[in-house]
């Protein structure tokens, strides 16, 4: 994966969001899936909704915002978690 | 009326001339055939739903017949018809009435879209419902019927049928499909259950279908407001053990179990999740019904 490459929602307008204790779901207009999201990617999805952030942008914002107890999150874990997003049809890659 | 006003024979011949209109939950089915042992078994099965031979509008016209050619009578069949068309393969003959079930599931779970229609049971009691959503071989039906048997109404045994804005459940009184092992079980655990004849050899097995309660069957216009998940799981030897469980991953498998969840997009998705949001949702494992029914006595909204 390029790091330069920016992610951003697909259509953020698409999404619907529901959460229970930390536990999120978000329905995807487009697609008519229903995604069950755990807190980092809740948060980074949400993120991704606002504005395009590279890989290294989105390690920031997981160790800001879904911190882990005895291990930072890495490149590898949200490299994981970004292409399981584009997988679903729920982000792209930005236009340079 | 009902069929309690005409005798088997009458009620054979209604059927096999002009057919039948049966009020089954919120709907009217039409159902024309002349497989006596159908009619023997409507007969005893819905002879509390409240029915006529005519039936200005009807939401589903349903024929059964025999099967055609050799199949008359060589492995005789029953083949099931919905407006005209054949949506399934003919099964044998002596699986008509399980035949109808299964098909009448299929017309309503593929049409009444003005509903959101979860593959769940559910039952209530004073205007409050449980739902109880799972795969098949769960122990849904026997906690199901084992329930309707100890003081609480049938809504559902298989489809249900949640209102998109209210959330209420619209009672759909109909048998409940009881398999193999769990027709003897509720057998003797509710001593007054009538079954109709038992069909075998069925690709699910043994099927035992249980008439649902007059008394349930009397307020199928009353409708119940869901107050809990649960999703049951028989298992032999198991301690009695209800347990809380994520809300998120309740609505998944909610989702997951509805026949028309997708077709409604967003306004799906709003309302399973306030579906969640109202009810307390729970694991239930169990294997004694004595024990179950004791738990679900005491949940309180």
């Amino acid at each position: 994966m390029d790091s330069a490459t920016k992610w951003r929602v697909y259509a953020p307008s698409a999404l619907h969001w529901h959460e229970w204790d930390g536990e999120h779901l978000v329905y995807n207009d487009l697609s008519g899936d229903t995604h069950y999201l755990g807190k980092a990617a809740a948060c980074l999805l949400r993120r991704l909704q606002d504005t395009a952030l590279t890989l290294a942008d989105l390690v920031d914002e997981a160790n800001r915002l879904a911190p882990r107890d005895g291990r930072n999150w890495t490149e590898i874990d949200i490299q994981d978690m970004v292409l399981q997003f584009e997988g679903f049809g729920l982000i792209e890659a930005a236009a340079p | 009326m009902t069929s309690h006003a005409m005798n088997t024979d009458t009620f054979a011949r209604h059927l096999r001339q002009d057919g039948m209109t049966f009020r089954i939950g919120p709907f009217w089915a039409h159902i024309r055939s002349a497989l006596h042992g159908l009619a023997s078994g409507l007969h005893l099965l819905y002879d509390n739903n409240p029915m006529a031979p005519r039936q200005p509008f009807c939401d589903f016209h349903v024929t059964i017949t025999t099967g055609e050619g050799f199949h008359r009578f060589y492995r005789p069949q029953a083949r099931f018809f919905f407006n005209g068309h054949m949506p399934f393969k003919p099964l044998p003959l002596d699986q008509a009435l399980a035949l109808f079930e299964w098909g009448l599931n299929w017309c309503i779970s593929s049409n009444a879209h003005q509903y959101l229609i979860l593959h769940s049971a559910a039952v209530a009691k004073d205007g409050h419902a449980v739902l109880l959503p799972a795969p098949p071989g769960s122990g849904k039906s026997t906690l199901c019927a084992a329930l309707i048997h100890r003081g609480w109404r049938l809504l559902s045994d298989e489809l249900a049928l949640i209102d998109l804005d209210t959330l209420e459940i619209t009672p759909l009184c109909r048998p409940v499909n009881l398999k193999n092992k769990s027709i003897d079980i509720i057998g003797e655990y509710a001593g007054n259950a009538v079954f109709a004849p038992l069909a075998k050899d069925t690709l699910k097995g043994t099927i035992g279908l249980l008439k649902a309660p007059a008394d349930s069957v009397a307020r199928m216009n009353e409708k119940a407001r869901p107050a809990w998940i649960v999703f049951p799981q028989y298992q032999a030897g198991a301690a009695t053990r209800l347990t809380d469980r994520s809300k998120a991953q309740t609505a998944m498998e909610v989702g997951d179990n509805a026949f028309n969840y997708s077709i409604h997009g967003v306004r799906g998705f709003d309302a399973l999740t306030r579906l969640v949001d109202r009810c307390a949702c729970y694991d239930f494992e169990y294997e004694n019904l004595d024990e179950a029914i004791d738990v679900f006595s005491g949940l309180t909204p």
